[in-house]
């Protein structure tokens, strides 16, 4: 055992000392205000009319799926927006939404994954590109469900 | 006398009877014993998934005889095999196996532990009464078991954060990643079982880290300190960030006439699939239920067997209810299931549970009459405030002989229907607002030559063909050449496509996917097995091209390696090429190392493409390509080593 964590803590030493320069990570940012999804009421296998939605992911941190870390935004007419003011940094844009079981439930018990929104309904995450449009410009992400529950989604 | 001599009279009815009627051991006395599986179930192509064959990916074919199909295998004598059944693509527990142990996915695999199952022969062949209940005694009780990971993962970026232009190999972040999940299963008292699984850890730390616009969040020297100190003092809190918690738990107690089961939270119920949908899945949604089922006096009358369960729930917050009968006699099935969930405002009174619900009402039966196996099953919504008028159903007939079958389906789904609990999106089930009609017929003119061509035209629930008209095509072979040359290795191989014939319809005809497998097995007295996947994905830009071997080692080294190629179409935009990374390849190995409780020792790099599962050692594969999309880890690199655990 003794040898076998040697080699990991040799290995792992190796590889983080072998490439210290930084130059790659370029990166800017876009600043998102707000996500909005609609056409919740095309998808006829569940109802998300009335119901919270609540938007995680690591832009949030991965928070736990509380009312207090995460946005929320009630769904209206099969419109959901959730304010988000964050800034993204990574290449890809990353969120996941889902609708809050009940306020009083807390941790990971708090969304129901089976309605989870994301590239298509039971999906992966959704995910744009960053337009690295700088800290200073405003942008809103939207996107559609269409009666199959999937949502195609775009920068603006 | 009489106490002991009946006692064993019982102890030799259940294990050389139920318990180990399915799974036979030979003991070949050269510290190797011979495995047969039998599976006397309806199908038409049965195989063998376990562990000992990376489930899917290796699972091996079982040869059909006059009393059902039948498997052979040599494994050293103290071998612990986990293993399911797919019987034309439907994965089966198999209910006689000799033990059995949680799937993680809800269900059960079946456990052969080859070295206790030779005892037992030999104390039943001896008339050993006292080794024999020693060993019955074994089965009883709760039994350990767990998925340990431990990893340490260098992770890269072959191209720049913002630039896409910009290719090279820089360093992301170093992180060691950590999972275990310890299971206790089996029974608390005689006819009381129980099902607990502790979340012991699961988290990632990071030892060094790269923000994207270049700050060095985490330094190595920081990041490695707070591992040590870590691991070292508080292990389980470090890793976890909380304390461990309770996971899945269901308990119960099992009487002649009823069993009653109960689940906490994210107890996965059972899967039912009896018919031809999947009618409650094993999905984490539920919270908690109670479940009450027939007892083993009310389960079976002469040749009629009976499966009732009825379930109070919780869905969606909400009080509900799933319940169902279900009736076999013989090669026949019939089964109704009622679900209902309250839409109550006020969900603290039970009273208020039928003044207004939601739900669905489904029936269904199936039987087999020589070749010819047949299922039919229906959904309507079942509300108590609106009588909607939608429906759903499906029916499947499959014909089966030595040299040639088919299976036709049809379905048809207005747009209201949905299963509460069952599977709304796969494959043979409830997908609303469509019809779609399959054919999918085989022939077998030789013994080692299969070929074959599964095809399902969609359109609208209610026959529009100009609006949708979309058929999917899935022609494939499979040549045995053990069977037809006497050389031991296999090929398949089949293409995926559309044909989209709507009205409008931007592209006709659309290529998907396509895949060859070449294995081989005894290719030396050092390689007991070697195999090569090709596999294409076609993007709406991009083409992805791999080529993936595994090569197995009788020492247990089990080594992968594979390249991929990514191109571009004339679709791609400009930014679509700069993103495009056309290299991508990868190499890892594993071995298990007995010493250390049969822990699996792995490492592997990989470069643009990632085709291991979660950061494991078993790949993921879709066919014979990685199942995964086909800008997957496009820009990234990782080398990644551990250890895991998994019984």
């Amino acid at each position: 055992m003794k040898r076998i964590l040697a080699i990991l803590a040799v290995v792992a030493s190796i590889f983080a000392v072998s490439s210290c320069d930084t130059a790659m990570h370029d990166g800017t940012s876009m600043y998102v205000t707000t996500v909005t999804i609609s056409g919740l009421d095309n998808y006829k296998a569940f109802n998300y009319e009335g119901r919270t939605l609540v938007i995680n992911g690591p832009f949030n941190g991965w928070s736990v799926w509380t009312t207090a870390a995460c946005p929320s935004a009630v769904v209206s007419g099969g419109t959901a927006t959730f304010t988000i003011n964050t800034l993204i940094s990574d290449p890809e844009f990353e969120y996941l939404i889902a609708p809050r079981v009940s306020p009083d439930t807390g941790g990971d018990y708090a969304c129901v994954w089976d309605y989870k929104i994301g590239v298509s309904v039971n999906g992966d995450n959704a995910k744009v590109d960053n337009a690295w449009t700088g800290p200073g410009t405003d942008k809103t992400v939207t996107g559609t469900m269409a009666a199959d529950g999937t949502v195609t989604w775009k920068v603006e | 006398m009489m106490k002991k001599m009946l006692s064993f009279i019982a102890a030799f009815l259940v294990l050389g009877g139920a318990l180990f009627a399915d799974v036979l051991v030979k003991d070949l006395g050269d510290g190797n014993a011979e495995v047969t599986f039998l599976y006397k179930g309806a199908g038409n192509e049965v195989v063998v998934a376990g562990d000992f064959t990376d489930w899917q990916n290796g699972a091996l074919p079982m040869a059909k005889t006059d009393n059902g199909f039948e498997l052979k295998k040599t494994f050293p004598m103290a071998t612990t095999l986990k293993y399911k059944f797919i019987v034309d693509g439907t994965w089966l527990f198999d209910a006689k196996s000799p033990d059995k142990t949680d799937d993680g996915f809800g269900g059960f695999n079946g456990v052969v532990d080859i070295a206790k199952l030779v005892a037992v022969e030999k104390a039943k062949a001896s008339g050993d009464s006292a080794a024999l209940e020693k060993l019955m005694a074994s089965q009883s009780g709760l039994k350990f078991g767990t998925f340990t990971q431990l990893n340490v993962i260098s992770n890269f970026l072959t191209r720049s954060v913002q630039d896409p232009t910009k290719k090279g190999f820089e360093t992301d972040s170093v992180q060691f990643k950590a999972k275990s999940y310890w299971k206790l299963s089996g029974t608390l008292l005689p006819d009381a079982p129980a099902y607990i699984e502790i979340r012991a850890f699961d988290g990632t730390k990071d030892i060094y880290k790269v923000s994207p616009t270049g700050t060095v969040t985490t330094k190595a020297e920081d990041g490695i300190n707070a591992l040590a100190t870590g691991l070292l003092f508080d292990p389980f809190t470090y890793l976890q960030g909380d304390r461990p918690y309770l996971g899945h738990f269901k308990a119960g107690v099992n009487t002649s006439y009823v069993n009653i089961e109960t689940a906490y939270n994210w107890a996965k119920p059972a899967k039912r699939s009896t018919i031809i949908w999947t009618t409650v899945k094993d999905s984490d949604s539920n919270a908690g239920y109670l479940q009450f089922t027939n007892g083993s006096a009310l389960q079976s009358f002469g040749d009629l067997k009976l499966d009732v369960g009825i379930v109070p729930n919780k869905t969606l917050g909400a009080m509900a209810l799933r319940s169902w009968v279900a009736a076999t006699y013989g090669d026949y099935t019939a089964e109704v299931q009622w679900d209902a969930k309250s839409t109550a405002a006020d969900q603290t009174k039970v009273t208020n549970f039928f003044d207004s619900f939601t739900g669905d009402l489904i029936a269904g039966v199936k039987g087999t009459y020589g070749p010819i196996s047949a299922a039919a099953q229906v959904i309507m919504p079942a509300a108590s405030s609106t009588i909607d008028k939608a429906i759903g159903y499906q029916a499947n007939v499959t014909y089966t002989s030595l040299m040639f079958g088919a299976t036709a389906k049809f379905g048809s789904f207005q747009p209201a229907v949905s299963s509460l609990y069952g599977n709304n999106s796969d494959d043979d089930n409830i997908v609303n607002n469509q019809s779609f009609i399959a054919l999918n017929p085989w022939v077998l003119p030789m013994e080692g030559f299969k070929a074959g061509i599964d095809s399902k035209l969609n359109t609208t629930y209610d026959l529009k063909f100009a609006d949708k008209n979309l058929i999917n095509l899935k022609p494939y072979v499979s040549l045995d050449f053990d069977k037809l040359l006497g050389y031991t290795f296999t090929v398949d191989a089949y293409g995926k496509m559309d044909l989209d014939l709507a009205t409008g319809a931007s592209e006709t005809f659309k290529f998907n996917e396509a895949g060859v497998k070449y294995a081989m097995t005894e290719v030396s007295d050092i390689v007991p097995s070697f195999d090569v996947n090709y596999g294409i994905q076609m993007g709406t830009v991009k083409m992805f091209n791999t080529l993936m071997a595994n090569l197995a080692t009788k020492p247990g080294v089990n080594v992968n390696l594979g390249l991929g190629l990514r191109t571009t179409n004339d679709k791609a935009t400009q930014a679509d090429k700069d993103k495009n990374e056309l290299l991508a390849f990868y190499l890892g190995a594993n071995y298990k190392v007995a010493a250390l409780k049969n822990g699996v020792f792995y490492g592997a790099f990989v470069y643009n493409m990632d085709p291991y599962d979660d950061d494991k050692d078993e790949l993921k594969m879709s066919g014979y390509r990685p199942d995964k999309g086909i800008d997957d880890m496009a820009g990234y690199a990782k080398f990644r080593m551990g250890m895991k655990w998994d019984f």
